[in-house]
């Protein structure tokens, strides 16, 4: 029997689907509006899927879904966990939990903090064993302060996590329980803000995706739904339920991942042209490179790796000024209402880039646009090719490829001599999500003596893992690998972050 | 003349004491946080000047010693600077006025006197010991004016603290540093405390307020789409050498220092020993230590330490005068570049 999967992109206005067989081929595809539950939109665009391909459901091997669910409820402070916040440190540090957060999202958030002596020193000694009884008072003052779950950061826990796990046998069983050390590393603000965020959108992805598996069933599907994750390969649904974080910057991963794929290239700068902004990325071996530089997430201070983005408020429906300025405002998905060239009242780059006879879109209008067309698309046109040769500066780059609702406007505009839009750009993201593989990422210290041969056997672990998980053997190999030295630390180690995928 | 620091002057200041630590002295942002946080809770930190020192006042140098890694993970409690004061206060008379400094103005120990002052209520004084930054605790100003850098004082987050009476700098540099390990890598130390008369000869003057101005003038070239390195080598004399793309970086930790080098584009070349010391352009030596090397992120502006460079990081790479101090004899035979060994 053939097999087919099919990857899902839930954003906030369009939900879009692809079906892809063995090879990777697109057979059909999808697009319908996102719908008040992700329930509902997933089970429209699924059946859809199946009417037109005619296939059969129990064909489906595997669904794989890129959403921004999780990133709108934090953006929106809609829909969160309340949270308290326990530090394992001998001595309160000065910087309080939830430090420069957005005002909103903290007062909706976090209910308080206590300090509870622990922690360790950067070479494992104990700096305080760890005060179980104060642990229980300060939980339970936190949920009389209105927890519905508690996070816990120690001093040093990535490193070395076993008074984090022990929190977690002291714990009561039925309290939603989160230890930085399981969720993110070094940097004890970034990571206490990333588990904190990672507990607090756990309702929230619950609520959307927990049935997911039972919606497809009904649908006459019997394969496993999973979720794609920030470095694009999949997440069992469980997992992500668990660990929301990992699925925040997903739908830019996909984005990126299913144009380089569109376009055959596995060394690219991918263009992500939206409704209200541009993304530009870089694929290096097939995946997304990551960003070193501080992650922030709806202003929070963050510690995972997200794709390296360079963001443009540029997108097809960004109102253009009276000075001809164009952003970042936009119209977003009411395009075809308020858009000059569909009767409506506002000038957007679509507008702008029609006057010029350089797109055509059916019913529209194009006498209502203003003379300046020209010059405002010019500019544009100037933005988007600079930041395109920035980018390529600092990578590999075979091509560049154009994907998103908005590519269709620079389809005849050499923005880059190696551009390329390849077919199906508009639905690159649920591509990409279709594409994701199994990953293992192994994020460990290593010291200086004998280096090589520890590397070699935390790759080894690296592709072994990924095997077990269910990567193919065949295509399993190494795609990230990175070392960074600590200094003034003793025994002359450094940091080994190496990802293995298939 | 600025008379205090406020919460809009600490990112001016971070970029700015980047810029100025020539490669090294540690990414500021957590020390920048807390001094936030402090004076959010305390209120802005008065700014005293060199001249405004009276010959009683006591003028205390302070820096964080330890590994760069730990401070991401070990932030200070206050129980540091709490114990560190009332040490120090049993060997000084109750009516001598305490005025903090930072002991190095560049990188992330330029904050450290901040967060002190605004917690317990104490000036700070624009100046620092070094005008720059440098790997080594006698690479300073003070050393070579004689000061002594004894009695010292160290103390760690649990409120312990030591006194040091060791008047050799270099043996100082030694039990201190072994002293910071013990307490876990991270540790508030003062040194070549002085008296305002011997304060007033000595000190490199301005470095704050200095900091925070190269900080403002990066941030508004930035704003108007202008090269923020261009500007510097402009107001401050130096030189926009090149912009261009790091294409090497090989570096490792050699008895805790970052040692190693970075080439950007295929034919410039910087050494470094945390800090840059050495650039060459085509194999020409192009600027050595004293003189400030930095690399900034092209297009933001933003400093880069030593151990953030990465392959594939657009970069402008701007050369600044050293300061005065360091351009003398003596200065030059302490921390000229035939004295680093490569």
């Amino acid at each position: 029997m053939v097999s087919y999967i099919i990857g899902i992109d839930i954003g906030g206005t369009h939900t879009d689907a692809v079906l892809i067989d063995a090879m990777e081929k697109i057979v059909c595809h999808a697009k319908v509006c996102t719908t008040e539950t992700v329930e509902m939109g997933f089970v429209n665009v699924l059946q859809t899927l199946l009417h037109e391909s005619g296939i059969h459901p129990k064909q489906i091997s595997a669904i794989k879904i890129g959403t921004t669910h999780a990133t709108n409820a934090l953006l929106q402070a809609k829909g969160l966990m309340r949270i308290g916040a326990i530090r394992l440190a001998a001595e309160n540090p000065l910087i309080p939990a939830g430090f420069n957060w957005p005002e909103k999202l903290l007062e909706t958030v976090l209910v308080g903090e206590e300090c509870v002596a622990g922690g360790y020193e950067c070479d494992g000694r104990e700096t305080r064993p760890l005060d179980e009884k104060k642990l229980l008072l300060a939980i339970g003052r936190l949920q009389e302060k209105g927890a519905e779950g508690i996070v816990v950061t120690g001093v040093f826990s990535p490193l070395y996590p076993e008074q984090e796990h022990r929190v977690r046998a002291l714990c009561p069983a039925d309290l939603p329980l989160c230890l930085s050390s399981d969720v993110s590393g070094m940097g004890f603000l970034e990571r206490e803000n990333t588990a904190i965020l990672n507990l607090s959108l756990q309702r929230v992805m619950r609520q959307g995706f927990e049935r997911l598996e039972e919606k497809a069933h009904e649908c006459g599907c019997d394969c496993p739904v999973y979720l794609t994750q920030n470095n694009g390969s999949i997440l069992l649904l469980a997992d992500a339920l668990r660990y929301p974080v990992k699925t925040l910057s997903a739908g830019q991963t996909n984005s990126f991942i299913g144009g380089a794929k569109l376009a055959a290239c596995s060394d690219a700068l991918v263009v992500d042209i939206g409704g209200t902004s541009t993304d530009i990325g870089v694929i290096r071996s097939g995946f997304p490179r990551q960003s070193l530089a501080q992650v922030d997430i709806g202003g929070v201070a963050v510690n995972f790796a997200a794709p390296d983005v360079q963001s443009l408020s540029i997108g097809g429906g960004s109102i253009v000024q009276t000075d001809g300025t164009v952003g970042p405002e936009s119209v977003g998905r009411e395009l075809k209402s308020k858009a000059n060239c569909f009767g409506g009242s506002t000038l957007t780059l679509t507008d702008i880039m029609l006057a010029c006879g350089i797109a055509l879109i059916a019913q529209a209008d194009i006498s209502r646009i203003p003379k300046q067309a020209t010059k405002i698309a010019a500019n544009v046109i100037q933005t988007l090719a600079r930041a395109i040769a920035k980018a390529k500066n600092s990578c590999v780059c075979e091509k560049v490829i154009l994907v998103g609702g908005g590519s269709q406007l620079f389809k005849d505009i050499p923005l880059d001599p190696s551009m390329e839009i390849p077919p199906f750009a508009e639905v690159a993201n649920a591509y990409g999500a279709a594409l994701a593989e199994v990953s293992h990422t192994i994020d460990t210290t290593i010291s200086g003596e004998d280096r090589q041969n520890q590397l070699c056997e935390i790759e080894t672990s690296a592709l072994l893992a990924a095997i077990e998980k269910g990567a193919s053997p065949d295509t399993v190999r190494i795609v990230a690998q990175e070392i960074m030295p600590y200094h003034y630390m003793p025994g002359l180690r450094a940091r080994v972050v190496v990802t293995a995928a298939g | 003349m600025k008379k205090e620091i406020v919460e809009e002057d600490l990112a001016h200041l971070a970029i700015g004491a980047g810029i100025l630590g020539s490669g090294g002295g540690g990414a500021p942002l957590y020390n920048q946080r807390i001094t936030q946080a402090l004076m959010r809770k305390h209120g802005p930190v008065p700014l005293m000047q060199v001249d405004d020192l009276l010959p009683s006042d006591l003028v205390v140098p302070v820096a964080f010693m330890g590994a760069p890694l730990v401070a991401c993970e070990k932030i200070p409690t206050g129980k540091e600077a709490d114990a560190l004061l009332s040490t120090l206060r049993e060997f000084v008379e109750s009516d001598r006025r305490i005025v903090l400094m930072p002991a190095e103005i560049g990188g992330a120990n330029a904050f450290t006197p901040l967060w002190i002052a605004a917690r317990h209520g104490l000036p700070v004084l624009d100046a620092d010991s070094i005008g720059r930054a440098f790997p080594e605790l006698p690479m300073s100003a003070l050393h070579l004016r004689g000061i002594s850098p004894a009695p010292a004082y160290i103390a760690d987050g649990l409120g312990q603290a030591h006194t040091l009476h060791i008047e050799n700098v270099h043996e100082l540099e030694k039990s201190a540093r072994s002293i910071a390990i013990s307490m876990g890598s991270r540790a508030l130390v003062a040194l070549y405390l002085m008296s305002g008369m011997r304060a007033f000869e000595a000190v490199v003057r301005g470095s704050l307020s200095k900091a925070i101005e190269i900080g403002r003038l990066v941030e508004e070239a930035t704003l108007a789409k202008q090269n923020p390195a261009e500007k510097l080598a402009q107001v401050y004399q130096g030189k926009h050498v090149a912009t261009g793309v790091i294409r090497r970086v090989e570096h490792g930790v050699e008895k805790g220092f970052l040692k190693g080098k970075i080439v950007i584009d295929d034919h410039i070349e910087l050494q470094m020993i945390n800090e840059f010391l050495l650039c060459r352009y085509q194999g020409e030596l192009c600027a050595a230590s004293p003189e400030l090397i930095c690399l900034l992120e092209e297009g933001s502006g933003k400093p880069i330490t030593s151990a953030e460079a990465r392959w594939g990081l657009a970069v402008d790479l701007v050369t600044l005068p050293a300061p005065p101090i360091w351009r003398t004899k003596e200065g030059m035979a302490l921390v000229g570049e035939e004295i680093f060994t490569w």
